[in-house]
Order: structure tokens, then C-alpha cells, then sequence
């Protein structure tokens, strides 16, 4: 996941999402994008198939 | 605004996107795919209240 | 009495008034004259509401007239931030897009403070949805900070914090999704405490993040913010993240010997992770000396990298927090101010992947502070790595670009108290610290942070605004 993004893609991620963007906040929320990208990065690792999430579902009646 | 984007997102964007790569001959199959998860996003994206929560919660507790 | 009431805690208006020697008329009288006097400089209130809370006092006088008070609450001014729910009265969570919206209920927590007899004297500031501010495109001005007007009061309880500093109530509601309350409470010198995730029941509560977020009350001093959340707990079933717990007195232990406590310091979160203000290291420095001079024993804590928690908070937080707005951020994001509507809308990029990968790392860093915490009674940090910035230059991605100090502590749902530590000397600011017990250990934090209070005396420091 490249910590840098162009654009074009993030033009992309934008539209995938419906957000409109104002021309003149387009770049500083494009950088902060750029922040966003390696905390992506940092929640990932190798982990086993037996990795679970934190959250789990508390069925009727828990 | 909708939601549906103004101009559609080509495929091998959204690919890109997730830094997948498929071959040509999985591209149009895959198209209706994609198609089809769309559909299925619009159907859960309703109008909710903000009292609804979803299912999954943290827990600190046992009982 | 004599003296001016609004400057009494809970703990000491409540037993002034169990002994006929204040009237819950007159203390009412006294905080809705003092928001009178200071609301225009601090703009603490969206709603403010002085009949309610005086009927309220009435109501309160006359009952604990004839049968005496339901508790240290029954009679005391307390605000409520907007975005708790409040029947018949609108809760906007500071937003144009609901600033019409009245709700049919009163949220869980409420309904608990009206039983205690607290009178509610309004709804107070709030960053926009809890997230967005201080924004000054809303349709009224942000909160500012009592110790300088000109300085932001941290948020996103924003109103909260400005309110109980300001003596314009004696409590305040708050929220915290990843410093709503411990960010305000740190920056304006007051005692505010995020409890264990689960303690306090969301609903009726407008959200941010589901899974992050957090009620809680903030207060002047400790005792205070202990009889404020003894009045809000109680078990919710309609809120499938409430727990079924025992509920303990929360001043049980208060004036208990704290000597022998292990206090664990996180010294590499706001040393080197986010590295604080020079008087914020000196106030911690300072607090360690307290609490081994009380007995305590110091050791030091590591725990996975600050960043680490804040990478899990801020992908768990905007992917719950767009799933809630996206489609009013679609339909109408006019409605939105800049800040909230730009920092819910980072959520829409993040993928499921995201989501459930921060979920996993989530589970992992909840078992690395668990063992981390084996033989420790409470952590030490920084509640805020510095004091109050200027209210026109908070950064809008300062989220982003350093970690934030307390979101490892909604991540792993631990109670954590902010507390005052001393005053920036040269501005007077306040300056805090974090103190982090074990899930639904409140009382041991409180412990720890009351017996810090009594052997300072910060506590005797209010805002020069209020002698003016």
C-alpha cells in the first residue's frame, strides 16, 4: 500500500464513496489521505487464520 | 447528489485501488460482480435512526 | 450560606443543602446568574434553559424539604452536552443538518440524572457530531476556554468544559470517542473521567463511533466526578454494549490509604510517542513525586507504540462514523460544517478490509495493555500533551499527523480519569494527567486520583475570568 497517492486515484476513492469535495480543500484532504494510508498500513501484519476481531457477537439472551 | 457516482469507476481503478491484479479473461465476469455487490450495498443503505446500533460490541465482562 | 455557591463542589453543595443551609433556588439562581454574566465571552450553551432548571430547583426544594435529599445530587446545577438526548427540548449535536431535531426521550443517562434530582440547566457546545471543531461555521460560536478566551477548550465536550471551569453549573455531561471528555477536562483544569466501555449506557446518546464511544461526567474535582457517575450507571438492556455488572460505590474508597498502590508510568507515550510540553513532562514529573511520597510504588510500563492504538481509533472511528452519515453527507453535505463534514467523509475511503484488519489489531493491543497491567493498579500518562492552543489554529488534522494520547484507552475500553496537574506558569494554564484503571475498577482510579487532589492544591485555582 504506497503511502503516496495521485489525484487521479484519489479522485477515485472520492467518487467510490459519493463525497464531494471542494475544490480548495482538495488538496490538504489528499494529504491527510496520505496520513490515513500508513496507519492502513500499520493494522496489518502477518496474523493466523485464528486471528480474531476485538468485537464480537453477543447473541440473544448473552 | 446520489448514490451513484456521477462518472462510473472503472474496474481496473477500483483494482488498482486494492492493489489486486486479474487477468482478462476473469475481467468481464468479474464486472458482474461488482455489479452485483453494488446492487446488494444499495439494498442495506437505508435510512436509519441513530439509535440503531449494530450487532458487534466490545466486551470487557463476562458473565 | 455566604460566599458565592456556584464555586462549591458536588460534595460540598450537597451537604450544605442536606443541612437546610442552601437552597437548590439559590444555588440555581447563582449558576444561571453566573452564565448570564460570561455566557457572551464563552459561548458554553446551544440551549440554554433557566425556567426548566428553576422549576426543577423548586421541585427539589420542596421535596427535599419535607423528606429530605435522594442523594449528593438531588439540587445541583448540572448541563448536559448536545448530543444527549433531552424530551421535548432539541438536541442538534451542535449541527445544522438536526438543528431542529427534538427528541420524544430522554437518553438512559438523563433519565438517571433526573432521578437523582439534579437539575438540568440546558444543552451545552459540543464539536459538531463530536467530532468536528472548534468550528465557526455553525449556527452558534464555539466554546472558549475560561482560563483565556482567546484558547480553544479542547473537545469535543466542549460547552462541558467551559461550563464546570466557569462555575456555570457544578457538572457537566460529556462523551468520549477518543478524547471528548479528557481532552476538555484536561485543558480546563477540571476532573472528567471516560469509564469502562460498557458502564454507561449509550442510547439516546447521538454517536460518533459505536464500539468508541463512551458516557461520562466532568467535574471539578474527583469526588465530584465519583457522585456525578454514581448517578448516570445503571445496567441498560437496550444497549447491546452495556454491561451487567455489579455497581460499586464509587467514593467507597476515597479516603482509603493509597500507600502500597503500583502506579505503572507509559513514560515513552508522552516523552518520545508524543512527546509533550515541557510543563506537562514537569507536572508528571511532579505528580510521581506525590504519589511516591504517599506511599505508592512507581514503576515504569511499556506498552505497543502510541501510533498503534491511534491507527486502530482513528480506521475504527471514521469507518463507524461514515457509515453513520454517509447518506445525509451525500444528500446534503452544505448542512455539515467544514471540519466534521471533511473528517467523516476520510472515513468513505478506508475499505472493509480496513475495518476488520484494525479490528484484529484491536484484540491484539487489548491483551498486550492486559498483561502489561498484571501487578499495576492504575497507569500514569499525560491527559493532554499540551495546554490549550489558540482557539483560531487547532490544527484539523492533528489527529493524523500525532497520535492522540488518549485514544489507547477507548481502544482498549479502559476507565481512564483526567485530572488537573498544575497550571503552565507564565499563562496559568491548566495542565493534566491520565490515570488508567482496570475494566470496571473505577473506584481504584478514583482513589488514586482524589488522594492526588488532596495532597495538592490545585483544586484551590479558578479562572481569573470569575473574579472579574
Amino acid at each position: 500500500m504506497s503511502e503516496t497517492i495521485s489525484t487521479e486515484a484519489f479522485q477515485v476513492l472520492l467518487d467510490r464513496a459519493g463525497i464531494r469535495v471542494k475544490p480548495e480543500h482538495m488538496e490538504e484532504m489528499r494529504s491527510a489521505f496520505m496520513l490515513l494510508q500508513a496507519m492502513r498500513e500499520r493494522v496489518r501484519k502477518p496474523r493466523g487464520y485464528d486471528a480474531e476481531p476485538a468485537h464480537i457477537f453477543a447473541p440473544m439472551g448473552r | 447528489m446520489t448514490d451513484t457516482p456521477a462518472t462510473p469507476i472503472p474496474i481496473e481503478a477500483k483494482l488498482a485501488e486494492y492493489g489486486l491484479k486479474v487477468g482478462p479473461e476473469t475481467l468481464e465476469s468479474l464486472k458482474g460482480s461488482v455489479a452485483d455487490l453494488e446492487a446488494a450495498a444499495r439494498t442495506i443503505r437505508v435510512k436509519r435512526s441513530y439509535l440503531q446500533e449494530p450487532i458487534h460490541a466490545l466486551r470487557l465482562w463476562t458473565k | 450560606m455566604t460566599g458565592d455557591p456556584t464555586l462549591l463542589t458536588i460534595r460540598e453543595a450537597s451537604t450544605l443543602i442536606a443541612e437546610r443551609k442552601l437552597s437548590p433556588v439559590e444555588l440555581t439562581k447563582a449558576c444561571i446568574a453566573r452564565t448570564e454574566a460570561l455566557d457572551a465571552t464563552l459561548s458554553t450553551y446551544v440551549a440554554f434553559t433557566p425556567e426548566l432548571a428553576l422549576d426543577a430547583a423548586r421541585a427539589a426544594e420542596a421535596e427535599i424539604g419535607t423528606s429530605g435529599p435522594r442523594g449528593p445530587m438531588h439540587g445541583i446545577p448540572v448541563g448536559l452536552k448536545d448530543i444527549y438526548d433531552t424530551a421535548g427540548v432539541a438536541t442538534t449535536a451542535h449541527s445544522n443538518l438536526l438543528k431542529s431535531r427534538v427528541p420524544a426521550e430522554d437518553a438512559f443517562t438523563v433519565t438517571k440524572l433526573r432521578e437523582s434530582g439534579a437539575v438540568i440547566t440546558g444543552k451545552l457546545g459540543t464539536f459538531e457530531f463530536a467530532i468536528g471543531g472548534p468550528s465557526f461555521d455553525l449556527f452558534t460560536l464555539p466554546a472558549r476556554n475560561p482560563w483565556d478566551p482567546a484558547r480553544t477548550t479542547g473537545g469535543s465536550s466542549s460547552g462541558s468544559g467551559a461550563a464546570v471551569a466557569a462555575g456555570m453549573v457544578l457538572g457537566a455531561t460529556g462523551s468520549d470517542t477518543g478524547a471528548s471528555i479528557r481532552s476538555p477536562s484536561s485543558l480546563c483544569g477540571l476532573a472528567g473521567i471516560k469509564p469502562t466501555y460498557g458502564l454507561l449506557s449509550r442510547r439516546g446518546i447521538l454517536p460518533l463511533s459505536q464500539s468508541l464511544d463512551h458516557a461520562g461526567p466532568m467535574c471539578w474535582t474527583v469526588e465530584d466526578a465519583a457522585l456525578m457517575l454514581q448517578a448516570m450507571v445503571g445496567h441498560d438492556p437496550l444497549d447491546p454494549a452495556c454491561a451487567d455488572v455489579a455497581v460499586p460505590d464509587f467514593t467507597e474508597k476515597l479516603d482509603e490509604t493509597v500507600k502500597g498502590k503500583t502506579i505503572g508510568v507509559i513514560r515513552h507515550f508522552h516523552e518520545t510517542d508524543h512527546e509533550a510540553a515541557p510543563p506537562v513532562l514537569a507536572a508528571i514529573e511532579q505528580a510521581i513525586a506525590v504519589y511516591r511520597s504517599l506511599g505508592c510504588v512507581i514503576k515504569e510500563v511499556t506498552l505497543p507504540p502510541l501510533m498503534d492504538f491511534a491507527a486502530v481509533g482513528l480506521i475504527i472511528m471514521s469507518s463507524e462514523a461514515f457509515a453513520i452519515h454517509e447518506a445525509d453527507l451525500r444528500a446534503t453535505p452544505e448542512l455539515y460544517g467544514e471540519i466534521a463534514r471533511d473528517r467523516i467523509s476520510m472515513g468513505g475511503l478506508l475499505t472493509g478490509a480496513d475495518y476488520v484488519q484494525a479490528l484484529r489489531r484491536r484484540q491484539e493491543l487489548c491483551a498486550a495493555v492486559a498483561e502489561a497491567m498484571i501487578g499495576v493498579d492504575v497507569l500514569l500518562t499525560a491527559g493532554s500533551p499540551f495546554p490549550a492552543q489558540p482557539i483560531d489554529n487547532v490544527p484539523k488534522w492533528l489527529m493524523y499527523q500525532k497520535p492522540s494520547i488518549t485514544m489507547p484507552f477507548n481502544v482498549t475500553g479502559l476507565p481512564a480519569l483526567a485530572l488537573c496537574a498544575g497550571y503552565e506558569p507564565g499563562t496559568g494554564l491548566p495542565v493534566a494527567m491520565q490515570l488508567v484503571g482496570h475494566p470496571f475498577a473505577e473506584t481504584t482510579v478514583f482513589q488514586l486520583g482524589h488522594a492526588y487532589e488532596q495532597a495538592t492544591q490545585w483544586r484551590a485555582t479558578r479562572p481569573a475570568l470569575l473574579a472579574a
